[in-house]
């Protein structure tokens, strides 16, 4: 045990020195959300303490009946394929959406759902907002169940305590 | 009182039984002729229906030649010559060894549905005359159908795997013409070729070949050596600058043991069955795992593996399986 460890990611340090992130999702494309979540998920296995906080659009990631479904909006990006004025048409953002998550199963990434899953059972938090949920009419029963608890702006201060925030 | 000699009764009794004999004899030649007789009336009403019964296999035979079985016969005659004037044994030879791939597609032909599917689009040529003339809106107008959404995308399925086999057949010119067609029948001696995979529906996704050549690391028994002192001089050479083994066929159950102990870490029967998965996954795959794939593969939910290798899961798997640290962001 004297002599050196050569490998460093073999020392844990301390529980209270370990880092935090807390990350807030606010938009809900599919495009907006992912960064999110494989950050969050990085973090948890790069072991940094991670909670994410849904609010807004951002609530769509969780929404039961819409995580299977989150769009791409092409239109006014400007690194999009899609001239903007076609982007703009009705059914265009469900279409990238859906173009984008096939290309995603191609390259084996996991779904936004099985995405939550996979945080969930990391030990990362997952949180609604409870102004943005009642804005959009949601109960805490039309979130996936992965999600811990409903919660307010200051709650969340309150949980990121040492935590470095990362607004997306 | 007896004179007569005694040998006269006896030449009586024979000339009796000659006599009998020939009486016979007699009676079977009448019968013989009344044979022949009959025969002779029988053959003789017979002769004119004979001759009528081969009028009439000279006019059949003769019918057959005016509907022309005898040319079409002669004409198949040059037709078997010429295949076999023009196709060598060492052409023949091929073809016994494609034999396999030509059946395997006759049989993908005349499958229920390829038949069904067949029978459909020749039923539609035969009302082709009705169909519609169809200008570029119409044609426009025709694709909003389910029906030739589908029927489109199966044409562009079909497009496609077409294409992939006219590539990979323009890649091998030195192909003589027999083998190449039977390349398409997708035979080939010594196993498919890589494309026909791709041709047959739902078939595994081909890996990429193991990285190393060595035989296969021991999976099973875990030897649960003592640990060696940790640190830098129990370690053997053949790591990389990011602190991984760079040869995976150097790592040994021991090493795993000595890399535990260093965390520190005793390794159960659940680690060891993550390790030992992570192992042959990346000999297979040419990757190291990453979390969801392990969970998945070794049916250790994530949580467990969170558990198992606390910290950086991810990480501390390839380190101990030895093998490269684990890419992509997952």
């Amino acid at each position: 045990m004297t002599s050196p460890n050569p490998f460093p990611f073999f020392q844990r340090p301390a529980e209270a020195t370990r880092r935090r992130v807390a990350i807030i999702v606010s938009h809900g494309g599919l495009d907006q959300v992912y960064p999110a979540l494989i950050l969050a998920n990085a973090a948890r296995m790069s072991d940094i303490e991670a909670i994410v906080f849904f609010t807004f659009w951002g609530l769509d990631a969780i929404t039961e009946d819409k995580v299977d479904h989150l769009h791409v909006n092409m239109a006014g990006n400007p690194s999009s394929p899609m001239p903007t004025m076609l982007a703009g048409l009705p059914g265009m953002d469900a279409l990238a959406g859906r173009m984008m998550r096939k290309k995603m199963t191609k390259l084996d990434i996991p779904p936004a759902r099985e995405m939550l899953k996979i945080l969930n059972e990391a030990g990362c938090e997952l949180y609604g907002c409870q102004l943005a949920m009642e804005m959009m009419g949601l109960e805490k029963s039309d979130l996936v169940p992965e999600v811990k608890d409903v919660i307010t702006a200051g709650d969340f201060y309150d949980l990121s305590v040492g935590a470095q925030i990362i607004f997306t | 009182m007896n004179t007569t000699p005694p040998e006269l009764p006896h030449a009586q009794a024979t000339l009796a039984s000659i006599s009998h004999k020939l009486d016979d004899i007699t009676t079977q030649l009448a019968q013989i002729a009344k044979r022949q007789s009959a025969l002779d009336e029988f053959v003789g009403e017979l002769s004119p229906l004979t001759r009528l019964a081969m009028d009439g296999v000279v006019e059949r035979l003769d019918g057959l030649e005016r509907a022309g079985y005898f040319a079409f016969a002669h004409e198949l005659g040059r037709v078997v010559d010429r295949v076999v004037r023009s196709y060598g044994p060492e052409d023949v030879r091929r073809l016994g060894d494609q034999i396999v791939g030509i059946l395997d597609t006759v049989r993908n032909f005349t499958q229920s549905d390829t038949l069904t599917m067949l029978n459909e689009v020749a039923g539609a040529m035969h009302e082709a005359d009705e169909a519609d003339p169809k200008g570029m809106w119409g044609l426009v107008r025709a694709g909003k159908d389910p029906e030739v959404k589908k029927g489109m995308g199966v044409m562009v399925a079909l497009l496609k795997h077409v294409g992939r086999a006219a590539d990979r057949i323009g890649k091998t010119p030195s192909e003589p013409p027999l083998v190449r067609l039977a390349a398409y029948a997708g035979a080939g001696g010594e196993g498919p070729p890589a494309w026909v995979r791709h041709l047959a529906p739902r078939r595994a996704r081909p890996v990429a070949a193991p990285i190393s050549d060595a035989p296969p690391p021991p999976h099973s028994a875990p030897t649960h050596a003592p640990a060696r002192a940790p640190g830098a001089a129990a370690l053997p050479e053949g790591y990389g600058p990011d602190g991984f083994l760079t040869d995976p066929s150097r790592w040994t159950p021991e090493l795993a043991n000595a890399l535990a102990a260093m965390i520190p870490l005793t390794l159960s029967d659940a680690h060891w069955q993550v390790i030992n998965w992570a192992r042959s996954d990346h000999a297979a795959a040419g990757a190291s795992p990453n979390i969801r794939r392990i969970s998945s593969g070794a049916g250790v939910a994530v949580r467990d593996l969170y558990a198992l290798f606390p910290g950086k899961p991810g990480v501390l798997v390839a380190m101990l399986a030895g093998i490269p640290k684990p890419g992509g962001c997952l």
